[in-house]
């Protein structure tokens, strides 16, 4: 939890209650350019074992390009959009675990997999959370699941994968629950919480002093939770000035396959909200595909999986159904965008103050990870330079993490493997 | 593991069968090198003395000592949360769905023995607690057995505490606990309120959400230390029912019964024969009957345009049918030879004309089996074609890709899930597959898996079996020649088992396989990490090779149940 300047007595006694428990020293965030500045916000949007080269990269020059296929539902926001491509995921490289996982697992953390197929570290949203997070947020960070749970994208670290959250509904209500009720209701509610977590903890203090050392871990970390439930007690029923609460989420099983794409918009209004709220800074949208089959997609009969090994470049069967995939997925992006650029927040909108990276953890849907496909839209508040097709062939993805860091106003000069790590990629930020 | 991404491309695998043990050799190997003669091929698999691996004599070892069974704090899984706030509250919401993807065990079974909580993990059972608390105050009077207007609320909310708590942690609440719980009662308006946070704090409490055991206090210094009553009842159940025990196992556990092996025995015929016994063998079954990386059956999709036929409903009736196929015969007595080979199967309409059965006479001579789902009947396939439930429509469409048969997913599956002969990862690097051809035999456009020599180590052992299954189109159908009317030749040999030789089919490959003692100890292996949640490791072979030998004598799955129910490592625990 960082310091921020108190905008509210809530969030004011919130941050007060963690500094009387907290380490003496509590981190400042490196710069808000002036009181009241609109935090930055971090959003990855990431799809499923790659897409197609040949119909994903633009031509032109730097600042003379045009938007490939794929890329042309983006149209209304090329303007404020940057094209890295040339990166390569070397952390994925070598070791002995499933391609997939290993793919996966490295591609925010930059790191390899432990020798136990774990991950190497923690992945960038993560680091950038950390540092971000503050009042009035309820949530450091946001994991959203279209259809999976899987563990691996997003971790603090070995063992320590993040599962997303599946249910729109459920993530609605993590965010927007909870701020219902009068100052009296929010009083009571606090403090039956808080009566019923004292419980739980006398029984879980005396589950750690008789447990076998092996399984100290898990009661720690479970009482850590305790605590997480505890530090967000203080923000009950608080919601920044301007917000607009959408209503709950509905019209879809959140469980139904076939109701992939309204679980997909539902996922996309709520992560914009939040963001636009400052419920969190940073939220991962996580996309399956795997067995599924993207039936809504005109044309498409395979499984995405399929799609993706059969398609990856124009003279292969399923070329154009992976090249529709993609186009589905830069329409979802666009939705998205369209959300966040509705939201007017200083000069701009809360687009202009985020970052959002389109990412992939293969690269032209084979398993392969040389030239990785990324698209980052907004502004990060001005820092990012914009309208621009940019290659960084020969570097690894490292790199990129740095820089982004660095446009979140994180202080951060190296990430992930040391070895892969080159430093900020120049003219990103 | 990646199984999946090896199951679409041809293969560039190392040699041969990937040993779990990391010294490299199978403590569990029925003898010398899965029966086969000593390794010809020089490529390093099973006892080869000369790699300097001790070698495995086949001899019954001694097994000294009390033969404890895996430790380590165990937390409810997702479904085993579900069914104990049904059976606590009736509730029918599920709220677990909703919770993180449980831990795997030998990369089959959801377990939760390592898996740490997570901060969203501890703020789901706060949620869920909440919600299930405000939806039970209508029931707290009842589940207090309690009238706070007749008796008096402070007396009923005691009630509440003693009564919800008992069957909550599955066991009777020290003093102490229940003045905790009572105190926070208090603090409620009256006694519905303070009800509702009584149950909050009982379902959040990691003696709800942990298998807490800590055994009988010893006097000496043993190592292995019997499991109370009370946490060998809660072995019992969540073994059995994938539940909480009920008030009878708890009485049981309380009165002393379950000191001896007659009275766990008496137990678990109970509990075998209640339905709710039904849900954990389904748990089983759905994820025994798989392999990494593969969608559930109840998730699976496939190509449209090859196979039309396939949909929502007729996917639902062959999960049904695996469901009843695999609980009839494990709780009414069978063994794992009918498992293999019985023709017994479950239909309704639609699922009966897509095996093309005619329902009036598949009937004839079917068991009567009691309780079956609207619109299904017990039918009698036939016995060369349809044996068993590995030749069941809805485990031939899961073993299959999307758009066609699946030789590799099918021999995989023989090899990892009934024989527990694990494969090894494809190594990196492998090219893209050749698209299918409908006209040409599967084994011609697999040729590279045999004939190249980075492939064929782990091909040799799947694709043969696959061959031989490839009676069964990528639904489950029947077809028995290609698209061009050429008959599809089954034939095929079966290697690196205890009963290896040629074979023809599905009929001919389970008539080896019920043969085999590895397959044998395979199913005790897999019931072994079901009951335990964890993978076995070697000072469990003593307590695995006799549930194995269960099995050599014929015994039932039934009394497989019962014997590992009675075993020391059931009952015993390693003292902290």
């Amino acid at each position: 939890m960082h310091l921020l300047k108190p905008r509210t007595r809530r969030t004011f006694l919130r941050s007060l209650s963690l500094g009387a428990a907290a380490a003496p020293f509590i981190p400042l965030l490196r710069s808000h350019a002036a009181d009241g500045a609109c935090p930055k916000r971090l959003l990855i949007f990431h799809t499923p074992h790659g897409l197609a080269r040949a119909n994903w990269k633009p031509s032109g020059t730097e600042s003379d390009w045009a938007l490939s296929p794929i890329l042309e539902p983006l149209a209304a926001y090329k303007d404020r959009t940057v094209v890295v491509t040339g990166l390569n995921n070397e952390a994925a490289k070598g070791g002995t675990a499933a391609d997939h996982k290993r793919a996966k697992d490295t591609y925010l953390t930059a790191s390899p997999l432990t020798a136990d197929e774990e991950s190497g570290g923690m992945s960038i949203d993560q680091v950038i959370a950390d540092a971000v997070a503050g009042p009035p947020n309820v949530h450091d960070s946001l994991q959203c699941g279209v259809r999976t749970d899987s563990k691996g994208l997003n971790t603090r670290g070995p063992g320590q994968g993040i599962s997303p959250v599946m249910d729109p509904g459920l993530q609605y209500d993590r965010v927007f629950g909870d701020i219902d009720g009068d100052d009296a209701e929010l009083s009571r509610l606090r403090t039956n919480r808080q009566n019923v977590i004292d419980v739980v903890r006398a029984d879980l203090d005396r589950v750690k002093g008789e447990v076998a050392a092996e399984d100290l871990e898990k009661i720690e970390s479970h009482l850590g939770g305790l605590t997480k439930l505890e530090d967000g007690l203080a923000s009950l029923g608080s919601l920044p000035p301007g917000c607009t609460v959408p209503s709950p989420p509905s019209g879809f099983g959140p469980s139904n396959d076939d109701d992939y794409p309204l679980i997909a918009r539902a996922h996309l209004d709520v992560v914009a909200a939040s963001l636009a709220c400052d419920r969190t800074r940073v939220a991962t949208v996580k996309f399956a595909g795997g067995q599924r089959v993207f039936s809504w997609i005109d044309g498409i009969n395979n499984v995405q999986h399929d799609n993706c090994h059969q398609g990856n470049n124009p003279n292969r069967p399923l070329y154009d159904d992976l090249t529709a995939t993609g186009i589905y997925f830069a329409e979802e992006l666009a939705y998205l965008l369209g959300q966040l650029d509705a939201i007017p927040e200083g000069d701009g909108s809360v687009l202009d103050q985020s970052l959002v990276v389109w990412t992939t953890e293969m690269s032209n849907g084979g398993h392969d990870w040389d030239d990785m496909p990324i698209t980052i839209v907004g502004g990060a508040g001005g820092a990012l330079q914009t309208d621009r097709l940019l290659d960084y062939s020969g570097r690894a993805l490292n790199d990129l993490w740095i820089s982004l860091a660095q446009l979140m106003d994180v202080d951060l000069d190296t990430f992930g493997d040391p070895s892969l790590v080159q430093g900020a990629l120049p003219g990103l930020a | 593991m990646g199984l999946l991404v090896a199951l679409i491309a041809p293969l560039g695998c190392y040699q041969g069968l990937d040993h779990r043990n990391a010294s490299g050799d199978d403590p569990f190997a029925a003898d010398d090198g899965w029966g086969v003669d000593s390794d010809d091929t020089g490529d390093g698999d099973g006892g080869d003395d000369a790699d300097g691996e001790p070698a495995q004599d086949g001899v019954d070892e001694e097994c000294p000592g009390t033969q404890a069974g895996p430790t380590g704090l165990r937390r409810l899984t997702r479904s085993a949360y579900n069914n104990a706030v049904h059976e606590l509250l009736g509730d029918i919401t599920a709220p677990a769905d909703a919770f993180e993807a449980d831990g795997l065990v030998a990369e089959t079974f959801a377990g939760n023995r390592e898996a740490v909580p997570s901060d969203l993990t501890v703020e789901n059972y706060q949620r869920a607690a909440e919600t299930l608390a405000s939806a039970a105050v209508p029931q707290l009077a009842t589940l207090a057995a309690c009238d706070p207007d007749a008796e008096g609320a402070e007396t009923c909310a005691g009630a509440l505490i003693d009564r919800f708590g008992r069957r909550a942690w599955r066991r009777s609440l020290t003093d102490a606990e229940q003045e905790r719980l009572l105190s926070l009662w208090e603090t409620g308006d009256d006694f519905e309120t303070g009800g509702a946070l009584v149950l909050q704090a009982l379902l959040q409490s990691p003696y709800f959400l942990y298998l807490y055991e800590v055994g009988e206090p010893t006097e000496d210094d043993a190592e292995a230390v019997p499991l109370t009553q009370f946490e060998l009842a809660t072995r019992l159940s969540m073994l059995l029912w994938d539940s909480i025990p009920d008030d009878a196992l708890l009485d049981a556990a309380e009165s002393g019964a379950l000191q001896t092996v007659e009275g766990i025995e008496a137990q678990v015929e109970r509990m075998m024969d209640d339905p709710r016994a039904a849900a954990s063998v389904n748990s089983f079954q759905a994820q025994w009957l798989g392999l990494a990386d593969l969608p559930t059956l109840g998730d699976l999709q496939k190509d449209a345009l090859v196979f039309p036929s396939w949909s929502d409903t007729l996917r639902a009736a062959m999960v049904t049918e695996n469901a009843l196929l695999v609980d009839t015969i494990v709780r009414g007595g069978g063994t794992v030879d009918e498992l293999l080979t019985t023709p017994l199967g479950f239909v309704n309409e639609e699922l009966a004309t897509h095996y093309g059965l005619d329902l009036a006479e598949a009937t004839v001579g079917a068991p009567q089996v009691e309780g079956l789902p609207e619109g299904f009947v017990a039918v009698l396939h036939d016995a060369l074609l349809r044996p068993g439930l590995l030749t069941r429509a809805g485990t031939m469409a899961l073993l299959s890709k999307p758009n066609g048969t699946g030789p590799v997913h099918r021999g995989a599956f023989v090899r990892e899930r009934v024989l527990c002969q694990p494969l090894a990862a494809p190594p990196a690097g492998v090219g893209e597959p050749p698209e299918p051809d409908p006209n040409a035999p599967r084994r011609e456009q697999y040729e590279q898996h045999s004939s190249d020599p980075a492939c064929s180590g782990c091909h040799e052992l799947t694709d043969p079996i696959g061959f031989g299954l490839e009676h069964y189109d990528g639904s489950g159908a029947l077809q028995m020649t290609l698209a061009n009317g050429e008959p599809i030749d089954v034939t095929a040999v079966l290697t690196s088992t205890d009963v290896d030789g040629p074979f023809e089919g599905a009929a001919g490959l389970t008539e080896r396989l019920e043969q085999s003692a590895l397959v044998r100890q395979c199913v005790a292996k897999t019931w072994f990490r079901y009951a335990f949640a964890a993978e076995e490791s070697p000072s469990d072979a003593c307590t695995i090779k006799a549930l194995a030998q269960q099995l050599d004598d014929g015994k039932s799955i039934r009394e497989l149940l019962t014997s590992l129910a009675t075993s020391e490592a059931f009952r015993y625990r390693a003292s902290h």
